[in-house]
């Protein structure tokens, strides 16, 4: 079991982390989310031992391992834009890691046909890395990472540079593989549905902090803050006053959970769909544009001066540009915070 | 348990410091005493004497008509030898750039042969075309300024189809497509897209060129005759000849301000025209030639540039393969002897082993001093690293008669006279080689993706398992196709070896200059051979080299 407490790691006078706590269980898949910046990779760097900790430390089995240098840590690393050996083929990039374990040839060939099976690579130990398409090339970064079998798998990005037909496709995969090598992993990744579609839990990470951690479901039915919330792709948010125990917007009341009763105003976050067409409404809004979305179409409207929000309707008799609606909003698409 | 390995980590950090601070003091000192050290001392006689300063020989280049006029003459040759240089280089740079036919690679390989001959070879060469019974010798070109552009044109076609043609290839050949589209012609779109875009790269190539026939010796010492001389034959003239030591430092010194302004001036207008664009893979911009019109124009642009290349080398080799239109060995064979009068004092043959000996030994010395120096430079980028790379260059903008006539004038006396020494001629060499070993070294260290390093540690490899397994595969190559710079330079060197050389210590290219010296066909015969000789075995050098360069990442 992984453990990471109060990591600090300086970049100058940066704080690429800023005390992470994290924890990976045995069999667990943990992934890491959050943007650009947000000290993902340096997470990794730093459990991996590519990158000295300031304080704080990184311990397996509850032994620190700050001590431990990176080649002795046993922990599998895949790279983002995976790093292959170029003077190397296949089999040198698969082998490298059992080479280094001492293994004799005829335990690594059987290793190495083991991996490229499981990765779906039959036949490919002898190509040299630079003929591989991206996806094979993700498969061999993969197939190396597991190779020595290591006591945890950490991928970093690893279909960030694909396309998204095969990036869906090696999410299967990636899913199947891990739940059958009941390997223990550390995902990172930017993409929100990439790490609810794999996580058993996730860890939003910003500025080098997490900001919260917990099962998919949970991370998605609560964005702990309004900046979760809006990297989930929710909104828009707006300042709504509370009258009676509700919260009044622009397309119509909401109950104010009762911790806010006191509060005069909340934070509003609506939720994609929030707002529905509701011929009974009081709020009206004008369509200002209309985009076809396949089995629906998706009518952004104006309520007053409040912002756009984006109302789903069938595709039959949708009403046009231009025309008024009537709107509701469904109270279980709003999260409210504190003001 | 945590402290002794704390321990142990700052003791490998202790010495990593000291490793690199050895990677930088090594080539630091020994530049400094045989390169910083004779360019001090000619800038001191070209200033002074006995501690009283007196510019006159500096002066003088501008004061006496003589002298002024071999520094007009060196400027202008240059100049015409640049703008002939791009005149012939050009459409061959086009094919190269941009016409997809078979062999496209081959040729850009073949096009390098020239620039790497040694000049005295190149000179034979065009001796042996335009001499009165050679093939051209009605033309009357033998001696004077047409031979000298011709061979400075040869040796130069390389740089720009080198330098302007891999640059174009990777030019997006979209940005002409969209200046078509947008209503330009053909030339309207090459004037005002293509060109602009190729404009860093045509500096870049100009400059060099210039800088190479601005410093041009052995071509113009053979070619030139008595009446032409550029300011590098005048020092040695004024050296070997009149024995003014005053004088040729002047024009030394004067020299070196030139090449200072020169230098200076086109970094400043390169980074003015310095564009970020995106460059595209080679194959991307290439075109197969369309109609008959436009195969016979790529094709009489390969063939054209092709004869000119080749026709010199080829009646080398044949010539000296013959006498009086009857193919025989006799020339080879004169080699054991010391040439007419006992030219040589010794004969030829000592000449070759001698330059095969300090081959090795230059290029022992240039791949150790400059290898360092690259591992230093690449391991650290930064402002430091920048200045030693600077200083590490400086002899390769000096030019090698500058180094040849610091070493006489400086290492003669107290504990730096050299003059007997065995290995003063290697360590001339290798001070003109090891610019050439940074800049092959330096790329391809650099150009290891420290996340392999990270990704071989993770993988369970020790620090020194990295080294072994992901460093040292690239720097072997490296360190070979440094080896195989050092030693073409070596072989090739003429214009310091000419000042330093004794007797005794002959090489290939200054034996070929003395049998020169005198008239007489059987000389020319010997020349002949040592040259071919000389031609065979820089060509394997190169060869040997270009067999173990990495695909990617070198700056030639």
């Amino acid at each position: 079991m992984l453990t990471v407490d109060g990591a600090v790691v300086r970049f100058g006078s940066r704080d690429a982390l800023d005390g992470v706590d994290l924890e990976v269980a045995p069999g667990e898949t943990v992934v890491v989310l959050g943007p650009s910046g947000s000290g993902k990779s340096t997470l990794l760097r730093a459990i991996a031992g590519l990158e000295p900790l300031a304080s704080g430390q990184v311990g397996w089995n509850g032994i620190d391992v700050g001590a431990v240098p990176a080649h002795e840590r046993q922990f599998g690393l895949m790279f983002q834009d995976y790093a292959l050996f170029p003077h190397r083929d296949v089999r040198g990039n698969v082998e490298f890691g059992l080479r280094m374990a001492g293994l004799d040839a005829g335990t690594r060939a059987k290793r190495v046909d083991e991996v490229l099976t499981l990765v779906g690579l039959d036949g490919y130990a002898d190509r040299r890395v630079a003929t591989l398409s991206g996806g094979e090339q993700q498969r061999v970064a993969l197939a190396r990472a597991i190779a020595p079998s290591p006591r945890l798998l950490m991928l970093d990005e690893p279909l960030g540079a694909l396309d998204r037909v095969l990036r869906e496709r090696l999410l299967d995969e990636l899913r199947e593989l891990l739940a059958t090598a009941g390997l223990p992993a550390l995902y990172v990744t930017h993409d929100h549905d990439e790490a609810f579609a794999l996580a058993d839990r996730v860890v939003v990470m910003r500025a080098g902090r997490v900001v919260q951690a917990g099962p998919p479901d949970v991370v998605w039915r609560a964005p702990a803050d309004e900046w979760v919330a809006a990297f989930l792709g929710f909104g828009p948010a707006i300042d709504a006053p509370v009258h009676a125990g509700r919260a009044v917007t622009p397309w119509g009341d909401v109950p104010a959970p009762e911790s806010f009763a006191g509060a005069t105003t909340v934070r509003i976050v609506l939720r994609p769909g929030a707002v529905v067409l509701d011929p009974l409404a009081r709020a009206t809004g004008i369509i200002h544009r209309r985009t076809f979305g396949g089995d629906h179409v998706a009518l952004a409207v104006q309520v007053g001066d409040a912002p756009l929000v984006v109302v789903r309707a069938p595709t039959t008799n949708a009403p046009a540009v231009g025309a008024a609606v009537a709107v509701a909003v469904d109270p279980d698409g709003v999260l409210v915070y504190g003001p | 348990m945590d402290q002794h390995r704390a321990a142990l980590n700052g003791a490998a950090l202790n010495r990593s410091r000291l490793w690199r601070l050895v990677c930088l003091l090594v080539p630091l000192a020994f530049l400094g005493l045989f390169f910083a050290y004779p360019v001090a001392s000619i800038i001191g006689r070209g200033l002074g004497e006995r501690g009283h300063l007196d510019p006159s020989p500096v002066l003088d280049v501008v004061r006496d008509s003589r002298l002024r006029s071999i520094a007009w003459f060196t400027t202008w040759q240059a100049f015409v030898s640049t703008v002939c240089t791009f005149v012939v280089a050009w459409p061959l740079t086009y094919v190269v750039a941009r016409s997809a036919i078979p062999g496209r690679r081959w040729l850009r390989a073949f096009v390098i042969v020239p620039f790497v001959m040694p000049t005295v070879v190149v000179a034979i060469a065009f001796l042996a075309l335009l001499q009165p019974d050679g093939p051209l010798g009605f033309l009357g070109w033998e001696r004077g300024v047409a031979p000298i552009l011709l061979a400075h044109v040869f040796f130069n076609v390389a740089v720009v189809v080198r330098t302007v043609g891999t640059f174009w290839e990777h030019l997006d050949p979209r940005t002409v497509d969209a200046a078509r589209v947008l209503g330009a012609s053909r030339l309207r779109a090459f004037v005002t897209t293509t060109l602009p875009l190729l404009a860093p790269a045509i500096a870049a190539a100009a400059s060099i060129v210039f800088l190479f026939t601005f410093t041009s010796f052995g071509v113009v010492l053979l070619l030139g005759g008595a009446q032409r001389a550029t300011l590098e034959v005048e020092i040695y003239r004024q050296t070997a000849r009149l024995l003014d030591l005053r004088t040729a430092a002047g024009l030394a010194l004067a020299q070196m301000v030139a090449i200072v302004v020169l230098l200076a001036v086109t970094a400043r207008l390169q980074e003015r025209r310095a564009t970020t664009q995106r460059l595209v893979t080679a194959t991307d911009g290439v075109r197969r030639p369309r109609g008959s019109a436009q195969w016979v124009a790529v094709l009489a642009a390969v063939a054209g540039t092709g004869v000119f290349l080749g026709a010199p080398l080829v009646v080398l080799v044949v010539r000296s393969f013959s006498a009086g239109g009857h193919f025989t060995l006799a020339h080879y064979r004169a080699l054991a002897s010391t040439g007419d009068n006992g030219l040589l004092f010794v004969p030829a043959w000592q000449a070759v082993r001698n330059s095969l000996v300090y081959a090795l030994e230059a290029t022992a010395i240039a791949v150790v001093v400059g290898g360092l120096a690259a591992v230093a430079i690449a391991a650290r980028p930064g402002r430091a690293s920048r200045a030693v790379d600077v200083f590490i260059m400086l002899p390769l903008g000096t030019s090698a008669v500058t180094v040849g006539f610091g070493f006489l004038i400086a290492l003669d006396r107290g504990p730096l006279d050299l003059r007997t020494s065995v290995l003063l001629v290697p360590i001339a060499h290798a001070i003109v080689a090891i610019p050439f070993v940074v800049r092959a070294m330096v790329p391809v260290l650099r150009s290891i993706d420290p996340r392999l390093r990270e990704a071989a540690r993770v993988l369970g490899a020790s620090p020194a398992r990295v080294w072994r397994e992901i460093d040292l595969p690239v720097v072997l190559r490296a360190v070979g196709v440094a080896a195989g710079f050092a030693a073409a330079v070596s072989l090739g060197e003429f214009g310091a070896t000419v000042f330093i050389a004794r007797p005794d210590t002959l090489t290939i290219p200054v034996a070929i200059y003395r049998l020169l010296g005198r008239p007489g066909g059987a000389n020319f015969g010997q020349a002949m051979a040592l040259s071919t000789l000389l031609m065979a075995v820089t060509a394997l050098v190169v060869l040997l080299m270009e067999g173990v360069r990495p695909s990617r990442a070198t700056e030639f």
